[in-house]
């Protein structure tokens, strides 16, 4: 075995790789380039964010009463959303500390970022959308049909939370399980 | 940096293997070794700080690149040149080597890359953060693998 990994390990060195060679400036046009990656994901992944916050700015522009104010609490518990995505959504940890000390705070910010997500992100959404079906519910229960209208706008709310919430508490699970099988790797 | 240059390509050769997004992957392991540089306390060895913040950049883009659903142009990238049949096998057979570590748990990613770099036990220790005796334990099943991986290809 000791001969094919030498043989391995020279193969490895050998391999032909260029690594572009920076001046000062180019690495600060490098880490302007790199910041501008990193505010593109986030708009990406805050893209969700901004279509509610439009959606329902219009809608609370237009409306009156409940709905509008409906509306600006579901804007609201947007922006904290998306707010609370950005502040704890980035890795906070040492780059340079040794790599189980990073993986381990990956891990934990990460699953407790999946494992609050109720309280972060469907939670302030929360009163706006009960607000609204109330609203919706007083302007349409004279029509016939309008209670069921309501009852099921309730339900597929009530489904899109709670399949929000358990994907993520799986995913939660799921680091979890990674972060148990770090605690023994230093055994 | 210039001179762990190879060492961080090889390991974004190893892990990433889109180029385009391989290239991302070395300007950033670059950027943020040279910001974290000026808090670089001499406690450790350079090359150990490098490799560090090289394999901790190089752990999230992997968090990161699971959650897109993409195909790897891997078999175009291992032989597109008339070299020698010898160097086009010794070629694919790093190739298969890159595809096995791609697939392994983080720490037993890092492990294997760090020895294949020539690293001894104690010095993937100072980089990974964890005993020379854990390190050890971790090679024994990761020098297996990778001989049968070797063998695999044609080698050995």
């Amino acid at each position: 075995m000791g001969e094919d990994l030498d043989a391995l390990r020279a193969a490895w060195s050998a391999q032909t790789v260029e690594l572009p060679r920076f001046s000062p400036e180019e690495l600060r046009g490098a880490a302007r380039r790199f910041d501008r990656v990193i505010w593109r994901r986030n708009l990406i992944e805050l893209a969700a964010g901004a279509l509610v916050v439009g959606t329902f700015g219009w809608m609370g522009w237009e409306a009156e009463g409940w709905g509008r104010l409906g509306a600006l609490l579901t804007v609201a518990g947007a922006v904290f959303a998306v707010g609370t995505l950005l502040v704890r959504g980035t890795p906070r940890g040492e780059v340079a500390g040794d790599c189980l000390r990073w993986r381990r705070e990956e891990l934990i910010r990460q699953r407790d970022l999946l494992a609050s997500v109720w309280r972060w992100y469907l939670m302030p959404l929360v009163p706006g959308q009960v607000v609204l079906l109330v609203a919706i519910g007083a302007e349409v229960v004279a029509v016939p049909g309008g209670t069921w209208v309501v009852a099921w706008a309730a339900c597929v709310v009530l489904v899109v939370f709670g399949g929000v919430g358990w994907m993520n508490r799986r995913a939660a699970a799921a680091l979890q399980r990674e972060l148990d099988e770090l605690e023994g790797a230093d055994a | 940096m210039a001179a762990h240059g190879d060492a961080v390509a090889r390991l974004a050769r190893a892990i990433e293997a889109d180029p385009q997004r391989r290239e991302e992957l070395v300007q950033e392991i670059c950027v943020q070794v040279w910001r974290s540089l000026a808090t670089w306390d001499g406690r450790c060895s350079e090359r150990t700080w490098v490799l560090r913040v090289a394999h901790n950049v190089a752990a999230s883009h992997v968090d990161r690149e699971r959650r897109r659903v993409r195909t790897h142009p891997e078999a175009a990238e291992a032989g597109d040149d008339g070299r020698a049949l010898a160097e086009l096998e010794r070629r694919q057979a790093v190739a298969v080597v890159h595809r096995w570590v791609r697939e392994l748990p983080v720490l037993d990613r890092q492990v294997a890359l760090l020895f294949l770099e020539g690293l001894s036990p104690a010095e993937i220790a100072e980089v990974v953060g964890v005993s020379a005796n854990a390190v050890s334990v971790r090679l024994t099943r990761v020098k297996a693998a990778l001989a049968e991986r070797w063998k695999e290809a044609g080698h050995g």
